[in-house]
């Protein structure tokens, strides 16, 4: 052991939170949210509901829309949006 | 109990998009809903999903401090970190994220210590019924009849009563709740926040994945647990059970949805006989039996 | 053991070698600094003067006396620390591993089996660079057996841990504060095991010299975190890695290692100045090794045991030398070599076994002894499992038989 070889420091295990820390992940998908904004009634049940937090709204009051560089194309926002008259504004179309 | 949905919208992002997490993850909604609710969470993550859809070193999904420690010492670690803020005066919240296995099952005696001592931890399970980072075997919470890896024929057992083990340690606040109702579960967690002590709340979280279920019917799945009497919901302060708003009315068999609709819309039911399904639903009465002695 | 003197022989010759001064000790009793403890407390007095924040421990036989004494000094409100009474050393090490890492000085004590259930987190704490403070008192394994050797801390001498074995109870006082200011040095930042042996220290008493807080103050700065969970700046701590990121974080511990044997040998100087005695060597010499026939290695009250030998054996002509190390890991290498160099023979002495080989330390010398080429006779001895006694004389008939055998 020489006395005068520099120390290194630790590398500790931390991790940084990021954004799209497992890549793009909108390449999963097959089939793909489609808004109809007209059938929109606002009620965010899809930004509730969205497990990837990819349906954004910028502001109460707004219209949704959605991140399609990560939505993984579940489909939960489809089936749990209310709609306008039973006219549901999303609905899954083929990539 | 229902949340106001501006509220939600205000508060931080916790849960960062493109990360592991399966399409249609229960417990993506779940973390999402939780987590944001608190102020200045800490949270500590033994093995379990979590640890797997938090993504690969160097980069995290989660927006908060984690720390992901051994299976059976969530409680234990977060335990630390609450005393440890405690003597720095630091104002934190601490949280315990499990999953079922970790809870009901490996960290049983880790998080019956922290709350024996009451400590000043929301620990949270998030229910899928079995090991799902694994794989889908078999857990203490894994339904009568239903099939994992480890229980290629169906379960013979029912799953345990973990809110009535934990009421047994007489912490302050015990809730269920389910990614179903995200409004639900975020009041509770507000609730729960404004509590000291040991608290616990116990999250439904359907997996598409290891149920054998359509993604896309993963919060109908969770409502339908409530409608169906499978998952009762329900809060336990001070001792005193409360049943809560959304599923009060399934108390009375006559108003629960038929159980077989919950069943068939989930493919590790598919092996269950007609003699199985009524120990399952003698199972369900069983426990809102022994629920209503609590009220 | 010992088959050529008889037990009779033997409590005789132990009789004769009263070496307690009556007369110097009550002097230093009178020295209000000098007190009369046992390894426990000298454990638990060190560990006061340290100021952990935070301690989480669990009770198990002979370590047990350690965290009654700390616990009684917390609610006393001789110390200003977070105890938490946990349900098991698992959680003991859990609790130290979260407060560590929410930015305060932590410290835990085990035993024995309470080591191996631990062991999980034993490991979690090397791997993830938790500078944690934990004596280990050491104890038999099973079946139930109360009595000391090293088998339970041998079992982690991989695990990460920086590895003390103490000689005597003020040792075990100088280590364990040493111990905070060598795991929380920004370029070691590990944890450290002092080792002491369950009974034969624990639970004898002996003087040990207490330093003042003020000095203990002064050579020990408070706790200053590298990384610390906190909302404001978010990180997760060992999350999900692959291989290149296991294989980062590995070399990065050996080269914490490397650091550590530097640092180590300067940390005790500093001690030594601010606060006295130890000394700065890994490895602990006694008696003249220039002219040694054979020289002796063991750990802990073993090689407290050895040095009496060597004076007895001086009586009987024949001059024998101690190597101590009484640190373990990171293992003192370079310093072995350049003593065993001085050596014709060496008997190295383990009170734990790694089964289907050899002692450990006989069997780590030995590689150093390959690798540098060294010409050595070399003898090695598996003593006092169990607990079995083993005195001076028991070393000294060992050593007469290896002199005979060449």
């Amino acid at each position: 052991m020489n006395e005068d070889i520099e120390l290194k420091d630790p590398v500790l295990p931390l991790g940084r939170p990021t954004l799209g820390s497992a890549g793009e992940t909108g390449d999963w998908r097959t089939y793909r949210p489609k808004f109809i904004e007209e059938n929109c009634i606002k009620c965010y049940k899809c930004w509730l509901s969205c497990p990837e937090g990819t349906i954004r709204v910028d502001a109460h009051g707004e219209y949704p829309y959605i991140d399609y560089v990560y939505c993984k194309g579940c489909g939960v926002c489809v089936h749990v949006c209310p709609g306008r008259k039973k006219q549901k504004a999303l609905e899954m179309i083929p990539e | 109990m229902k949340a106001k949905i501006t509220e939600m919208m205000e508060r931080p992002n916790v849960l960062l998009r493109g990360n592991f997490a399966c399409a249609g993850c229960g417990l993506s909604i779940a973390y999402r809903t939780s987590i944001s609710a608190l102020d200045r969470p800490i949270v500590v993550i033994p093995a379990c999903c979590s640890s797997v859809i938090q993504s690969l070193h160097p980069n995290v999904a989660f927006n908060v401090p984690t720390l992901n420690i051994a299976f059976a010492a969530h409680a234990s670690a977060a335990s630390g970190i609450a005393r440890a803020k405690k003597m720095r005066g630091e104002e934190v919240t601490t949280v315990v994220w499990s999953g079922d296995g970790g809870t009901y099952d490996i960290g049983l005696a880790t998080w019956s210590g922290a709350a024996e001592r009451n400590e000043n931890i929301i620990h949270f399970c998030y229910d899928n019924n079995f090991y799902s980072n694994t794989g889908a075997q078999r857990s203490g919470a894994t339904p009568r009849g239903a099939v994992t890896t480890t229980t290629p024929e169906g379960k013979k057992e029912k799953r345990k009563s973990i809110t009535r083990i934990m009421a047994a340690h007489d912490i302050p606040y015990i809730a269920t709740a389910s990614i179903g109702y995200p409004r639900d579960l975020y009041a509770k967690v507000k609730k729960a926040s404004t509590i000291e002590g040991y608290r616990f709340i116990l999250i439904d979280a359907p997996c598409p994945t290891g149920w054998l279920s359509d993604p896309a019917i993963t919060p109908e799945l969770g409502e339908l647990a409530v409608k169906t009497g499978y998952f009762p919901l329900y809060e336990i302060e001070n001792g005193n059970l409360i049943f809560s708003r959304k599923g009060e009315k399934y108390r009375d068999p006559e108003n629960r949805v038929p159980l077989e609709e919950y069943l068939s819309k989930q493919n590790r039911f598919k092996k269950m006989t007609p003699s199985q399904i009524v120990e399952v639903k003698k199972d369900i009465q069983h426990e809102w039996d022994q629920l209503v002695r609590l009220e | 053991m010992c088959s050529c003197l008889s037990r009779k022989e033997k409590a005789e010759s132990l009789g004769n070698d009263s070496r307690i001064e009556v007369k110097e000790m009550v002097q230093s009793l009178e020295n209000p600094q000098t007190k009369l403890m046992t390894g426990a407390e000298a454990v638990a007095t060190a560990a006061k003067l340290s100021r952990p924040q935070v301690i989480a421990a669990y009770p198990i036989t002979p370590q047990t006396k350690i965290v009654e004494t700390l616990s009684g000094m917390v609610a006393r409100g001789e110390m200003d620390t977070e105890y938490i009474n946990v349900e098991s050393e698992h959680s003991a090490m859990g609790a130290v591993i979260g407060a560590s890492l929410a930015g305060t000085r932590t410290f835990t004590a085990t035993s024995s089996h309470g080591l191996l259930y631990m062991g999980e987190l034993v490991w979690w704490a090397g791997m993830t660079r938790i500078p944690v403070v934990m004596p280990v008192v050491n104890r038999s394994l099973n079946p139930w057996n109360i009595w000391p050797d090293h088998q339970d801390a041998m079992t982690f001498r991989d695990a990460g841990w920086i590895q003390f074995y103490a000689k005597n109870n003020q040792e075990v006082l100088d280590l364990t504060i040493c111990a905070f200011k060598i795991a929380e040095h920004h370029k070691i930042w590990m944890p450290v095991m002092v080792c002491l042996d369950g009974f034969i220290l624990s639970h004898t008493s002996a003087q040990v010299e207490v330093p003042s807080q003020k000095k203990v103050d002064n050579f020990l700065p408070p706790f200053e975190p590298l990384a610390m969970l906190d909302p404001d700046n978010p990180f997760a701590h060992g999350s999900l890695t692959d291989s290149e990121g296991i294989w980062e974080q590995r070399m990065s511990l050996i080269d914490g290692f490397n650091n550590a044997h530097v640092l180590i040998p300067q940390i005790f100087t500093e001690y030594t100045e601010k606060i006295g005695r130890l000394g700065n060597y890994l490895i602990e010499v006694t008696g003249d090794i220039e002219h040694a026939e054979c020289a002796v290695i063991a750990l802990g009250t073993l090689g407290e045991e050895a040095e009496q030998t060597v004076e007895y054996l001086l009586e009987k002509n024949i001059k024998a030398v101690v190597l101590r190390p009484r640190v373990f890991r990171p293992f003192p290498k370079k310093e072995l070599i350049v003593l065993i160099n001085k050596v014709p023979r060496l008997l190295v002495i383990d009170r734990a076994v790694s089964f289907g080989n050899a002692g450990q330390l006989a069997i780590e010398i030995q590689a150093e002894l390959f690798a540098h080429k060294v010409e050595v006779k070399f003898h090695q001895k598996i003593m006092g499992l169990g607990g079995m006694d083993v005195n001076y004389v028991d070393i000294a008939t060992e050593i007469e038989r290896v002199l005979k055998e060449d």
